[in-house]
């Protein structure tokens, strides 16, 4: 999957786990950004066909996989459509299209 | 005697191909448990590793030529066979040569009983060094330094070997803690065995040039026949010994490079009747300090390229799920928080020890596999648990050779040893991406890859013939391991 890809998880599942050290937190600015380019790229969701995700982490794809370019990340996404089937998903980025200040 | 001399010949050179075939797989020596990259103090490879991509130490394997490994060509399943088969002949063969030599008195010839041979040694010495033939001890066959290198190698050098061999052994380092500690931990073992094994080959050089000076034809009549009759014939027929060796060695290499199957079938059917009696009971006692902790623990496997895995990742896996069934009363589908609830984690501070040679500490913590057991019951005909992971290797691991879903078999007796463990944490923190997450295997008398990272399933089977080549794990199945990974 190249950068700007997008794609879809299983059923909701409350996170009950310490976050994992790989993941990186974003901030309110860098969500925003990620939400702009999943209205661009990929308005809807996969499963239900909802329109609203929340921005959840981001995990850098760049370095522990061996398919994924150097500066790519999957940002988490969760549709908010409390009927949806498969909630949780992700769009996969470049780090400089939502990191950046 | 004259015979178990040839035997032996036949023996070392085996070994040390074969033992040249395992360090290839991971060209490195170190001081330190852990194998940090780039702390190694000899290196046999000129591969540099990336620095902004994630490698395994698969990727630092090397290729040697056949002939100087068997069977060479990255062949490790078939070098750690041909080693283990070969030692158990070689220490049989060498109880055999010390009983005769006590019993015939011979060991008068090799072991020295005053400490007047250091001098003439060290004269016997200089004398060679200034192109001369030193005298004979008094009525013995052997000059000062040529009885004290026997002496050496045979009481000292051939022990050494399969003591520090011994060490590097993953059931003896679980079960015995000290006595790896004992020979300066798992890489202090690998270097001295390392070490050994440059002493066999310099003493194997100077061996033949000193019988090549002392008179090749003459030496032989004496060492087959024990008297000089014909030295023609004497010398012929130690060409022939020698050819027979050289042709034993072709053809344990083609034999491995044709048809490695039946190889691992054979050997492996010698090897585990050992391995299964000896190290198969010695369950693990680790616990190393917190300050024994590696600070950068090696990695062996990619993780899973797959969307689903990196979305699943990327959610911290609260949609992971682990199926549990098979020959079970109670089939059950966990969720990471489930694992968790079941008890309390165990954490276990322990050497993880590779196939390829390298080793490194740290602390798991998780779900012990005998409470899974408890929890699903299994019916009295499962035997073996195979567990199915989330790694594709043709998709993951480029370096691995084969394709297909990674998955392994573990005998039900080892899933009930106290340390056997599914881990979800490393090092007090959320089970790494690299190393597996959300939860891998940990069986601690067992090399590294036996311990499942990725997990997906587990599936109680009452026989594993039907399982992809039926040898028991993909490794088993596609490039030849041995199953029981004790050593």
């Amino acid at each position: 999957m190249g950068t700007s890809g997008s794609a879809c998880g299983t059923d909701r599942v409350d996170t009950t786990d310490t976050i994992r050290p790989e993941l990186t937190v974003l901030h309110g600015a860098q969500k925003d950004r990620v939400l702009q380019r999943v209205r661009r790229t990929r308005p809807r969701c996969c499963a239900c066909g909802g329109e609203d995700f929340v921005v959840g982490d981001a995990l850098f794809l760049g370095f522990l996989f061996l398919d994924e370019e150097q500066d790519a990340y999957m940002v988490a996404l969760t549709c908010t459509n409390p009927a949806c089937p498969v909630p949780h998903s992700g769009i996969t980025l470049h780090g400089s299209a939502f990191l950046a200040e | 005697m004259r015979v178990e001399h040839w035997v032996n010949v036949l023996f070392v050179t085996l070994l040390i191909r074969s033992g040249i075939e395992i360090l290839a797989t991971h060209p490195k020596l170190y001081r330190r448990n852990d194998s940090r990259p780039g702390t190694e103090w000899a290196r046999f490879t000129r591969k540099t590793m990336p620095t902004d991509k994630l490698y395994d130490t698969l990727d630092e394997e090397e290729s040697y030529s056949s002939i100087v490994s068997l069977p060479g060509h990255k062949m490790l399943g078939m070098g750690r066979h041909w080693h283990f088969v070969t030692v158990i002949g070689w220490i049989l063969t060498g109880v055999a040569y010390y009983v005769l030599l006590f019993t015939t008195g011979q060991w008068h010839r090799y072991l020295p009983y005053s400490w007047s041979i250091l001098p003439t040694a060290w004269n016997d010495i200089l004398t060679y060094l200034s192109f001369r033939l030193p005298p004979l001890l008094p009525g013995e066959p052997l000059d000062g330094i040529q009885k004290l290198t026997y002496a050496a190698v045979i009481f000292l050098l051939a022990p050494f070997q399969i003591l520090t061999g011994a060490a590097q052994s993953p059931a003896v380092e679980a079960h015995f803690p000290w006595y790896v500690r004992l020979w300066g931990g798992r890489q202090g073992a690998r270097t001295l065995h390392f070490l050994g094994l440059v002493a066999f080959l310099g003493f194997i050089a100077v061996h033949l040039m000193m019988i090549g000076l002392w008179g090749w034809a003459q030496l032989n009549a004496l060492m087959i026949l024990g008297a000089v009759r014909s030295l023609r014939f004497a010398f012929w027929l130690s060409i022939a010994l020698i050819v027979a060796i050289v042709a034993v060695h072709v053809a344990a290499t083609v034999w491995s490079l044709k048809s490695p199957r039946s190889v691992q079938r054979a050997l492996g059917f010698v090897i585990n009747r050992g391995r299964l009696g000896l190290l198969r009971p010695m369950v693990s006692r680790q616990h190393y300090p917190p300050s024994a902790i590696s600070p950068e623990h090696r990695v062996n496997g990619k993780p899973p390229c797959s969307d689903t895995y990196k979305v699943m990742a990327v959610h911290n896996f609260v949609d992971w799920r682990l199926e549990v069934g098979g020959l079970v009363e109670n089939p059950v589908t966990l969720t990471l928080a489930d694992l968790r609830a079941l008890r309390e984690k165990q954490t276990q501070r322990v050497l993880h020890n590779c196939v390829q040679g390298w080793s490194s500490i740290g602390e798991w913590g998780g779900l012990p596999m005998r409470d899974l057991l408890e929890l699903v019951k299994p019916l009295p005909q499962a035997r073996h648990l195979c567990f199915l992971t989330m790694q594709d290797n043709g998709r993951d691991e480029p370096s691995a050779e084969a394709e297909g879903q990674f998955y392994e078999i573990l005998d039900m007796s080892l899933a009930r040893h106290p340390q056997c463990l599914l881990a979800y944490e490393m090092n007090g923190a959320p089970l790494p991406i690299k190393h597996g997450a959300p939860l891998r295997l940990r069986i601690e008398n067992q090399v590294g890859f036996k311990m499942a990272k990725w997990i997906e399933r587990i599936e109680f089977v009452c026989e594993y013939s039907g399982i992809g080549e039926g040898m028991g794990g993909w490794r088993e199945d596609n490039v030849y391991y041995d199953k029981d990974l004790s050593v």
